[in-house]
């Protein structure tokens, strides 16, 4: 396993640095550096971003219609998101997602299994880190 | 006509307007009535759009569980088209002068068990 660029941000967890882009508006989030996203092995979904950030992006032009909106089961209910499609850019790597925010509630900043799973991480004592795996041995997954 | 106080103007984009309607021989009063005039004709057009697109992907919604992973893409109450990527997708939508629309690929719903939900 070769070993790239790693990530600690204390104690908001496991986190990796992406960009956000809508190529129909060409916009880009953020405008200059990156993105610290919250690793979330527990949700199942691609990335959730804050009400502020989807605006920021106009995704709400392209979003998905009220019926098919997806639905998270949670601890504390379901959970109903604004989705629409956008691309992610981590690791020199461009993931075509869905990006969502709660319909209710301000949101959070994570990257879900949906586009882990696009992704070659390790998580290294505290650190995340972008690695090269030699698939013919490596065989551990921690997402649902 | 009446006079009308409105608090949390740009100053900026004030003093641009006041020169523009200047230039042209007008008043601020007069600009500001064209430019209500025009946003609020773009907001009726936009509102008939989206129940149109609303109308377009009723009718091809059925169609979305046969192709998982084409993106469906409806604009200006049309059914563009389904597109292998998300990039022929936008590019149907910029060839079509649009940037509204839905741009819907098959999705489902899931978990999200514990994680980030309590912090």
């Amino acid at each position: 396993m070769n070993i790239r660029d790693c990530f600690e941000a204390g104690d908001w967890g496991y986190v990796i640095e992406a960009s956000i882009l809508n190529p129909l508006h060409d916009l880009r989030f953020p405008e200059t550096g990156k993105l610290l996203l919250r690793v979330d092995t527990g949700f199942s979904g691609p990335i959730v971003v804050t009400g502020d950030v989807f605006e920021f992006l106009r995704l709400p032009d392209i979003e998905v219609p009220e019926d098919i909106r997806p639905t998270y089961r949670t601890l504390a209910g379901a959970m109903t998101m604004r989705s629409a499609m956008a691309i992610v850019e981590a690791d020199s790597k461009q993931v075509e997602t869905d990006i969502l925010t709660p319909l209710q509630g301000p949101g959070k900043l994570l990257i879900g299994c949906q586009v882990l799973k696009e992704l070659e991480l390790a998580l290294l004592e505290k650190k995340t880190c972008f690695v090269s795996i030699d698939h013919s041995k490596a065989s551990a997954s921690s997402c649902l | 006509m009446s006079d009308v106080l409105l608090k949390k103007v740009d100053r900026k984009l004030y003093s641009r307007l006041k020169a523009e309607a200047a230039m042209r021989g007008k008043t601020v009063g007069q600009v500001f009535n064209e430019a209500v005039r025009v946003w609020l004709t773009v907001q009726q057009s936009r509102d008939i759009e989206s129940e149109r697109n609303v109308e377009a992907y009723l009718e091809i919604k059925e169609e979305l569980l046969k192709h998982p992973g084409e993106y469906f893409v409806i604009a200006k109450g049309t059914f563009l088209g389904r597109f292998p990527t998300l990039g022929d997708a936008f590019k149907r939508m910029k060839d079509n002068s649009t940037t509204r629309g839905f741009v819907i690929r098959s999705q489902a719903s899931g978990e999200w068990l514990g994680g980030s939900i309590e912090h």
